[in-house]
């Protein structure tokens, strides 16, 4: 049954980001990772951490998507079916993506082969507490700091995203 | 240290820490802001953090009179192997001395300068400036280590440079600074090759420990090809060296007459008072090493001998009021390196602090007048000064105290230390004790003559200045240069009576107090009598020099050209400044030039360098060409050679 | 229990998945696209290797991927808009503005 429910999960994943990626119209781009996130999201839960699915829906369905969204909207160009999707002259890429493939596939076994051997840093212990309870409990004592930063972090993406976009306004008409 | 048990505080203090940083801070603040924003009062910072430190300087000088020195490192600058460098503080009485010396008087030429430099374009710049100088000089003074001395050196040998070229723009100031640095230069590279040797040879840098270890190598002698050299000697040879450069004396002191081009609060400051006599300051707190060579001490006095003399000789003959001063400084160094090699480096530091505040005063007296005649083309010259008395009756008092001062007339300052030395360079155990004495008399004579000369050229006879001044009349400074002129003329008075010798019924308070830190001078048994003898012969000297001044300049003023068509020989000798200039022009600067034009012209430049220039040029043009290429502007292209790193990476790994 | 090689083999197709847009696509707005895919791959690995471990280091890295994810985006949205608004061009191959 748990098999099932992953392989289930595993394709709803990766159809829709192939779709995501190779789609013409960038609107359905998004909505096929729309998709992509939910069953991500299911993953997560399965993978025994039912707050980050939730944050996953929250911040990825909620917030990051539904800006791809505004944006696509705000830049209105249909016009890509009517135009190349690929870059041109792609022979290198395509000999990266290759090689990638080939070494992840390589590289597979070795990460096998390493998993009896990992340990536990931060071991948790589910009868003490929820995942959640675990989660908060080293989020703010062991990792205050790095938690601060990333704050500090989305505050300075929305500043620069707001001073960014303001200062263009003044200055229309220049060059780049 | 001989007998007497200090407290050592060594846990950080504050206050200590505080006296230097507080004008570093206003330094830097007003550096960086005063052009935007402190335009019109660009002196409030760095003249209350002056104040502050000096008021901090005198709380410590309460606390080390109660027996306390504070000794401490604020933070390890380098450890390398044995080499231990931190920034640290040493307070004991020599250097709280300097320290309440150096704000005391710093501070009052920074509010002198809020005056002087009125209305000037860089009157910020030149705040910071002297700021920075005063947070250098408090390093230097109160490092505990060799190379915070030497930081503190540079710092102050910087900030020289800067305040000598304030005017830039006029080619006379920015030669004389660079004059100034490149042959400060010179002893200084004797100076780190000085402290390069303490390290080698003893292992350390902290002057509390190296006092101990000086008998390790007391009895050292080192082979230079075939000589046996005495290892004392030779450290103590190198380190003044750079002693030599920064207290200008022979064949080093052609600079400091030169850096009168810098303003003459600069002048006052840091080519009278402060800068100049860290020499004398780095021999004193040396002294153990100096005293283990006998020769080393020949050196040092004979060295402050020759320039003694050799400035006293050449202030008469000269015309810009301030290289007269100038001169004078040499001199009365020279007198310091006397007091330093007869052993009596106690006494040295009193001239030292008693020369600061009246040669300061000359100093800004002599700025006084300057800034009165500054219309005219130079006001430097005292040929066109006379009669000032009249409309400078404050600058004329003031410069009076100056000037007996360093006559050495009884009561004021300059008689008491100049006559310490004299006496104690009289009784001294070493050979060359009374060839000091004696020609430190000479001077003493020739040092009343030449201060009288500017004095009477300048306060008394009539003005002659009215063409050049466009038919003005000069005035009197402003009160924010005169109040600091009497409060320093107290200091001309007054600091001399700190240290009167027992035979005039003193306590020698400043001596024993110094004493203990910098030793007892080896002397004869001392005869009161004798020593009589000795005051009245000096101040005869003193009278006597007035005396022939007032003569030839007031009295009969033809004398002065009767001489010098008379001996025009000697005259011109002493004129052209013993040809000192000269010579360094033929022996350094001429060949120099030739290497420099011939040589490195023909050769190197239009060869080696040219190619080399164009061929690289050429390089980069070629491989540009070809690189441009990968270099389309598009982003897809840029990942795909990102990710090529990453694999070629990854295959490294693999094959490895 | 699902064996651990297949989360992993999951995560590669997913980051393979999405490098193929990363190195092909034109359009500024799907480049971003794919990069938040290849991120989501990284996500689903650390949160397999937590969950086999007993370890919550793995999910608090998620955790922070996630909220990094949310900057990516407003950052290279921003830049989006801003190329879009000065040239009116989101293909990457015509923006040739650095063109050596």
């Amino acid at each position: 049954m748990d098999l099932l429910v992953f392989l289930y999960l595993a394709l709803g994943m990766c159809i829709p980001g192939l779709l995501a990626v190779l789609s013409k119209n960038p609107v359905h781009a998004v909505l096929w990772v729309l998709v992509l996130i939910i069953h991500q999201a299911f993953l997560l839960y399965t993978l025994g951490s039912e707050f980050l699915a939730a944050v996953q829906i929250i911040v990825y369905a909620g917030a990051v998507l539904v800006l791809f969204l505004f944006v696509v909207y705000m830049i209105n160009l249909r016009m890509e079916e009517r135009w190349r999707v690929f870059v041109k002259r792609s022979s290198l890429g395509l000999l990266i993506l290759l090689f990638f493939a080939f070494f992840f596939f390589k590289s597979l076994a070795f990460l096998t082969a390493l998993s009896p051997h990992f340990k536990a840093n931060l071991h948790y212990d589910l009868s003490q507490g929820t995942n959640l309870w675990w989660i908060a409990r080293y989020l703010f004592t062991h990792y205050l700091f790095q938690f601060e930063l990333i704050g500090v972090l989305l505050l300075v993406v929305v500043l620069g995203a707001v001073f960014l976009l303001r200062k263009l306004k003044e200055v229309e008409g220049d060059s780049l | 240290m001989e007998g007497v048990s200090f407290e050592v505080v060594r846990s950080f203090n504050l206050s200590v820490f505080l006296v230097p940083f507080l004008p570093l801070l206003a330094s830097v603040i007003t550096l960086i802001f005063g052009k935007r924003y402190l335009r019109e009062k660009p002196y409030i910072l760095p003249v209350s953090a002056l104040l502050l430190s000096f008021l901090i300087s005198l709380k410590l000088l309460v606390d080390v009179l109660s027996g306390k020195i504070y000794e401490f490192d604020l933070y390890q600058w380098m450890v390398v192997g044995s080499l231990k460098v931190g920034l640290g503080f040493l307070v004991d009485p020599l250097s709280v001395m300097m320290l309440c010396m150096v704000t005391s008087l710093s501070f009052l030429i920074h509010v002198y300068s809020i005056g002087y430099m009125k209305g000037d374009p860089g009157y910020y710049r030149f705040f910071s400036y002297i700021s920075l100088f005063t947070f250098f000089m408090l390093i230097l003074v109160l490092s505990n280590n060799l190379i915070q001395l030497y930081l503190g050196w540079e710092g102050v040998g910087l900030c020289s440079y800067l305040l000598i070229g304030f005017w830039y723009e006029k080619k006379s100031a920015s030669d004389a600074a660079k004059k100034a640095f490149i042959i400060n230069r010179i002893g200084d590279f004797g100076f780190a090759l000085g402290i390069f040797a303490v390290f080698y040879y003893l292992g350390t840098l902290y002057y509390h420990e190296i006092f101990p270890r000086l008998p390790q190598i007391a009895q050292t002698y080192i082979n230079i090809g075939s000589y046996e050299v005495h290892l004392p000697f030779l450290i103590s040879f190198l380190l003044f060296c750079g002693a030599m450069g920064k207290s200008a004396q022979v064949p080093l002191h052609t600079w400091l007459p030169d850096a009168m081009e810098g303003p003459t609060p600069v002048s006052a400051l840091i080519h009278a008072a402060t800068m100049v006599t860290a020499g004398v300051f780095m021999v004193s707190r040396l002294h153990p090493l100096f005293e283990l060579s006998p020769h080393a001490m020949a050196m040092v006095a004979l060295v402050g001998l020759i320039t003694c003399f050799m400035a006293a000789t050449i202030a008469p003959t000269q015309f810009d009021i301030k290289r007269v001063v100038a001169y004078s400084t040499l001199s009365q160094l020279g007198y310091m390196f006397m007091a330093c090699g007869v052993g009596a480096f106690a006494v040295g530091m009193f001239h030292l602090f008693t020369h600061a505040y009246f040669k300061a005063l000359l100093f800004l007296g002599a700025g006084s007048i300057i800034h009165a005649l500054h219309h005219a083309s130079d006001p430097n010259d005292i040929r066109i000064m006379g009669g000032l008395k009249r409309f400078m009756p404050i600058t004329f008092w003031t410069f009076l105290i100056a000037s007996l001062s360093i006559a050495g007339i009884p009561g004021f300052a300059g008689f008491f230390s100049k006559d310490e030395i004299l006496v104690y360079a009289y009784f001294s155990q070493y050979p060359w004790g009374k060839l000091v004495w004696f020609v430190g008399l000479l001077v003493a004579g020739m040092t009343a003559f030449y201060t009288f000369r500017i004095f009477f050229k300048a306060f008394f006879g009539e003005f002659k200045g009215v063409e050049a001044l466009h038919g003005h009349y000069p005035h009197e400074s402003p009160k924010v240069m005169t109040i600091p002129l009497i409060i320093i003329s107290f200091g001309a008075i007054f600091s001399g009576w700190l240290g009167i010798p027992e035979a005039l019924g003193g306590g020698a308070h400043f001596q024993r107090f110094l004493e203990q830190v910098l030793g007892h001078p080896k002397l004869l048994p001392v005869d009161h009598a004798v020593e009589y003898l000795l005051m009245v012969l000096s101040i005869v000297a003193g009278l006597m020099g007035i005396g022939i001044a007032y003569l030839v300049y007031v009295k009969k003023p033809a004398l002065e050209v009767f001489f010098s068509y008379k001996f025009k020989v000697i005259y011109n000798f002493l004129y052209r400044k013993w040809y000192f200039d000269e010579l360094y022009h033929r022996v350094f600067v001429v060949p120099t030039l030739w290497l420099a034009r011939t040589v490195v012209n023909l050769v190197l430049d239009s060869f080696v360098i040219d190619h080399t220039v164009n061929g690289s040029a050429k390089t980069t043009a070629f491989s540009a060409s070809l690189f441009r290429k990968l270099h389309s502007g598009i982003v897809n292209y840029y990942n795909w050679f990102i990710l090529l790193g990453v694999v070629i990476y990854l295959i490294y790994i693999f094959i490895r | 229990m699902i064996p651990f090689e297949y989360y992993v083999l999951l995560t590669l197709l997913l980051f393979c998945i999405g490098l193929i847009g990363v190195l092909f696509r034109r359009n500024l707005i799907i480049l971003l696209v794919s990069f938040e895919i290849m991120m989501n791959a990284l996500m689903i690995l650390f949160a397999s290797i937590s969950h086999y471990t007993k370890d919550v280091q793995g999910y608090i890295i998620v955790f922070f991927l996630i909220a990094l994810a949310a900057a990516e985006a407003g950052v290279g949205l921003t830049l989006v808009v801003l190329l879009y608004r000065k040239l009116r061009k989101v293909y990457a191959d015509e923006i040739n503005y650095f063109r050596g």
